[in-house]
């Protein structure tokens, strides 16, 4: 497969935001000693949203805790073809339901 | 003797004037009004299909093709499987889903396959087991076996395998030769009903040359223009539509006709040739039957054409539940909400839709359930997630659903700033909950409470499943809001080892996509149609590897959640319909004089092939990532959560 069918290499600006990142999150808690015990290192990311995340939760941070809720939906037309297939897909994986923990 | 099953079929017989029309017809409609790839691949197929109708047209006498086809005619009796042996040779073996027993039940054929088979006679063993219709108790299996000596001398060349009865208890085969026209004609809507409409055309062609008369008759225009429309050849369906509705026949095919017409044109952006094809065949008032997809249409020509329709008139469409849904969505783009909703209640607290049970409701109420999420109308939200039914593909999405509402039942209806972050019914949730104080105190642990609990009812599930990984975050959220931090802290554990499991196996999954594609397209459609990737049936009896500790993922996990991707099944579509073009083309190729355009094309079709590989490859990589990005967008947030929760530990204790 040619190279050229895969995503462009991370960019040199996100390689950098890293360790920006990191001063900011060790900025925003009290103790560093407490960042290691939790293991507040994300490693491997390269899109641009996790600065966002992190200003947005650092500005709301008086207000509570920032609730999850990304899961917004989008009204799209349905495809019959596509619902058919997508239930014989469901069909063919339904494993067992495993005991609650 | 060669043989090849399931294969397309071949008889012959010299051009006469009409066939010739029939592929100048053909030829005619090559013009389209798609663009790039779409244009590319419909140029393939009308290739292959000239291709395969001009060797048909071509072929002389004394093709060693033989056809066999299987017909139901016991009233009592169903098919359960059958095998066929010709000079004893096993030339066909083959079980029948329920769906295509209930499809030869009602009195369609299936082409079992082509045999190439000389002159003279031949033996011909067929052994089956019929089933008794009726409820299960009375449902007895029947094998059944025929040894016949049988010659194909008389054109076409085939036999059909009847299954009769003498009576209510006893069934019996029988051999019939040659083949009718009508028999061709059962067996292409058989496929066309299976959802294979290249090898409907493929059958409708071999009928056209056999019995040229039957091409002028409207149910056999309907069939062929509804499988060059499922095929994707959307011009010369319409074409064939609109010589159809012009024609005179029954008026509930011209009514179709006209309509799938509408609707064809109506795609293509031409409103006015769809508005007059709107108009009720004969100048008549559309067949009770039609009427609502007609008014339907109406409206959707309407919108497209930028009218706004009254709202009574949304209100008062009848019709499939799916074209009400899809016209929801189109009253929704045109920003007329009210309409749409009130269209959407409607499917939502309907009948049962026939064609798709359930489904449809389901997807109206998840998605009515969002609005009034976003409105901060928690109860309405809850009922309306609540109406999902539990064991559907949107189970989880109404599980996650129904525990927003519950916390939405305790937001302000005060204006909330939009964020272009988050969706605007959590930021509502939270606000909600920050107001609520005193009196309300109890009602809001409450609330709390209930909804962990539906979250948790996610938690067992698989995490590559989005609402999984947002219940996991949700519910040490929620915890953490009733103070009660140690268990918040040990949710928030599980959630971190999860998310890490998920994201490091999509991530991995992306780097392996430089040396190797996730899913082979063509040999996945090559094993049938809908695709269903090796292994599958495995996991439903593996252990659930999410239900470990520390989760190990298998390396293809994620396969199963791509092939849900509405985009992942389009290209895997079209590798299905590059699939029957290289069987027409291979076909045509048999013939000398075809030979080297038929070379031209299936080159074509390997280069088109190894593009919309790539396509999926691009495809699979961009998901990859967006999986690969939400993950960590939940990841980030436990850990945050996580760190949050340890201050306020440590402040209590101080």
């Amino acid at each position: 497969m040619p190279d050229s069918a895969l995503p462009a290499p991370r960019s040199q600006s996100g390689q950098r935001r890293y360790p920006l990142i990191g001063l900011i999150l060790l900025a925003g808690l009290s103790t560093s000693s407490l960042a290691q015990d939790i293991g507040m290192k994300i490693i491997g990311d390269n899109d641009s949203e996790f600065g966002l995340l992190v200003a947005k939760w650092m500005d709301g941070q008086d207000s509570g805790f920032l609730a999850p809720g990304l899961i917004d939906e989008d009204f799209l037309p349905l495809e019959p073809w596509v619902l058919d297939m997508q239930q014989a897909a469901a069909r063919a994986l339904q494993a067992p339901t495993p005991p609650a923990e | 003797m060669s043989r090849h099953t399931g294969g397309y079929a071949r008889c012959e017989k010299p051009m006469n004037s009409r066939i010739r029309a029939t592929i100048v017809l053909l030829m005619l409609l090559l013009g389209s009004s798609a663009h790039g790839v779409e244009r590319r691949l419909e140029s393939i197929k009308q290739q292959a299909l000239a291709l395969y109708t001009v060797r048909l047209a071509d072929q002389r006498q004394f093709s060693p093709s033989v056809m066999m086809l299987i017909d139901d005619q016991a009233p009592d009796f169903s098919w359960r499987s059958v095998q066929v042996w010709i000079d004893d040779i096993a030339l066909a073996q083959y079980a029948y889903s329920p769906r295509e027993t209930q499809l030869l039940d009602s009195g369609l054929g299936q082409q079992l396959a082509i045999a190439q088979l000389s002159d003279g006679p031949h033996r011909v063993r067929v052994s089956a087991i019929a089933q008794s219709r009726g409820r299960s108790p009375r449902r007895t299996d029947t094998e059944l076996s025929l040894d016949e000596e049988l010659s194909f001398d008389t054109w076409p060349r085939g036999f059909s395998i009847q299954l009769t009865q003498i009576s209510p208890q006893r069934a019996r085969l029988r051999l019939i030769t040659p083949l009718g026209p009508a028999a061709l004609q059962q067996a292409a809507q058989y496929e066309y009903a299976l959802g294979h409409p290249g090898k409907a055309l493929t059958l409708l062609q071999n009928l056209a040359h056999q019995d040229p008369a039957r091409t002028q008759q409207a149910d056999y225009a309907l069939l062929l223009g509804e499988s060059l429309r499922a095929w994707g050849l959307a011009s010369a369906a319409e074409a064939t539509f609109d010589q159809l509705s012009a024609s005179d026949g029954p008026s509930s095919i011209l009514a179709r006709a006209r309509l799938a017409s509408a609707e064809l044109a109506l795609e293509r952006g031409a409103l006015d040739t769809a508005a007059k094809n709107l108009l009720p065949p004969r100048g008549d008032s559309w067949p009770a039957a039609h009427l609502a997809q007609a008014r339907t249409l109406e409206t959707r020509i309407r919108l497209a054409g930028g009218s706004v329709p009254l709202p009574t008139e949304s209100q008062a469409i009848k019709g499939s539940a799916i074209w009400r849904y899809n016209l929801a969505a189109a009253l929704l783009e045109s920003d007329q909400d009210a309409a749409a909703e009130q269209l959407l209640r409607d499917v939502a607290s309907g009948p049962d839709d026939a064609d798709s049970p359930g489904t449809i409701r389901d997807f109206a109420n998840l998605k009515l359930g969002y609005r009034y999420l976003r409105r901060g109308e928690g109860l309405r939200a809850a009922d309306a997630f609540a109406s999902i039914s539990a064991d559907g593909p949107l189970a989880n999405r109404a599980l996650l659903g129904q525990g927003w509402a519950a916390l939405a039942t305790l937001s302000s209806r005060s204006a909330v700033a939009a964020d272009d972050f988050r969706p605007e019914f959590v930021l509502r949730i939270e606000a909600g909950i920050s107001a609520a104080s005193g009196a309300g105190a109890t009602n809001r642990a409450d609330a709390i409470n209930r909804a962990v609990e539906l979250f948790s009812g996610l938690l067992p599930l698989n995490p590559l499943d989005p609402t999984v990984q947002e219940a996991l975050v949700a519910i040490p959220y929620a915890l953490a809001e009733l103070g009660a931090y140690e268990r918040a802290v040990r949710y928030c554990d599980r959630a971190i080892v999860v998310l890490e499991a998920v994201r490091g196996a999509l991530l991995s999954a992306r780097a392996r996509l430089r040396n190797e594609s996730a899913i082979q397209a063509s040999a996945l459609v090559s094993r049938g149609w809908p695709p269903r990737p090796q292994g599958w049936q495995n996991w439903a009896t593996r252990e659930p590897w999410w239900a470990y500790a520390k989760p190990v993922i298998p390396a293809d996990a994620h396969v199963y959640f791509l092939l849900q991707h509405g985009e992942t099944l389009r290209i895997l579509e079209a590798m299905h319909l590059l699939q029957d073009a290289q069987a027409m083309t291979a076909a045509a190729a048999e013939l000398d004089s075809l030979k080297k355009p038929a070379q031209q094309l299936s080159a074509k079709i390997d280069t088109e092939r190894k593009r919309q590989q790539t396509t999926l490859d691009r495809h699979t990589a961009n998901w990859l990532n967006s999986e690969a990005a939400r993950s960590k967008r939940y990841l980030v947030m436990a850990r945050l959560l996580l760190a949050q929760l340890h201050e306020r530990m440590r402040n209590q204790d101080h």
